[in-house]
């Protein structure tokens, strides 16, 4: 994380006039244990001091149902989005299932409008608590693209696919709709080695675990239209400096969850019960 | 013995002298694609950062989006 603090610093001072846009493609959060959620809420708190922009929400991310998923990300500053995380009862979104960003553009009077959706993989077994006592489920993704492309189309100048899916997915939904610029995609490990498209829709990945970072350039022409992205993919190795205030609240981070560490090995040494966790199965399941 | 030894230089050469044949055919590409991205990636187009660099040159773009996915509580430090 003070990896990529130190990357958007640096481009901020390369291209001082381009705003910069932080996503996140869903599953960050870590497991659903006490030390686990330590870390997210560190996470969480970090992504608001990059100034992530939006996250989209997966699988993971509401391992515990979607209570203790609000509980845990209260501090965000920043919105989830889903398209295809639904209510059973109603088949409705639970989440915004997109969001519009107006971002300031130079040599423009008008904010470029950034249409950003989120997707996650179909998974027909998926069953979590959701609001007001009913359950989650997800619906296949292509479907909930279909219902809020054209909107956000016609709102937005850039239109950008949040997408916990897999490659092959992405690039069916791309190959099925037009009007996605392009596909942040991430699903396990996989990442991109040379940038792929689908007709005019671009498709990238970036990985897990934060190793990797994705920089996509978005050129856009004095009409409004996209006239091109280029993109690169950034490893973060040591040869990426920290930058330094950020290391300081990662090593704060580590110091919160070690001590964490030993409060619980000390009580086990007691003979102490943990308490016991939060419970997300879906209601009514058994 | 000695006949294999002097067969393996004359191949040896051969492949020298292919290899300075067809140095000029393969320079032009080279030079297209600044001699850093991935053979056959559009120039512009590549994922790969000139060497050294951390961050790429270029015209400033209208806007940049940085991503990230599957992080799974990865704090530090992975990134």
């Amino acid at each position: 994380m003070a990896r990529r603090a130190w990357l958007t610093s640096q481009l901020h001072e390369n291209f001082p006039t381009t705003e910069i846009l932080h996503f996140d493609l869903g599953n960050f959060s870590d497991n659903p244990t006490e030390e686990g959620t330590l870390r997210t809420e560190g996470l969480i708190e970090g992504m608001n001091r990059l100034g992530y922009d939006v996250a989209n929400v997966g699988e993971r991310d509401l391992s515990l149902g979607y209570d203790e998923f609000v509980r845990r990300t209260d501090a965000a500053t920043f919105p989830f989005v889903s398209a295809n995380i639904v209510r059973r009862d109603t088949r409705e979104p639970v989440f915004n299932p997109y969001v519009i960003l107006d971002v300031e553009s130079q040599g423009s009077a008008k904010p470029l409008r950034v249409g950003v959706i989120g997707v996650v993989r179909f998974n027909p077994v998926f069953l979590r608590s959701g609001p007001d006592d009913t359950n989650l489920v997800i619906l296949p993704p292509l479907e909930a693209v279909k219902r809020y492309l054209e909107e956000v189309r016609e709102r937005s100048d850039v239109v950008v696919l949040l997408a916990a899916i897999h490659q092959d997915d992405a690039h069916i939904i791309a190959k099925e709709v037009e009007d996605i610029d392009i596909i942040l995609g991430s699903y396990g490990s996989i990442y991109s080695t040379r940038e792929e498209a689908e007709g005019d829709t671009l498709i990238c990945y970036s990985g897990n675990q934060g190793r990797r970072i994705g920089e996509s350039r978005v050129f856009v022409d004095s009409t409004g239209e996209v006239e091109r992205i280029t993109s690169f993919m950034h490893v973060l190795t040591a040869r990426y400096p920290n930058d330094p205030e950020m290391q300081a609240y990662v090593m704060e981070v580590g110091r919160k969850i070690g001590e964490h560490k030993r409060a619980q090995s000390d009580s086990k040494a007691d003979g102490a019960t943990p308490p016991a966790g939060a419970d997300g199965e879906a209601r009514g399941a058994s | 013995m000695r006949a294999e030894e002097r067969s393996g230089g004359w191949a040896a050469l051969g492949v020298a002298v292919l290899v300075l044949a067809m140095a000029p055919l393969a320079s032009p590409s080279l030079a297209q694609s600044g001699g850093t991205v991935d053979p056959g990636t559009p120039a512009g187009r590549s994922y790969v950062l000139p060497p050294g660099a951390l961050i790429a040159p270029g015209d400033s773009p209208t806007i940049t989006m940085l991503y990230t996915g599957n992080v799974v509580g990865y704090v530090d430090p992975c990134g």
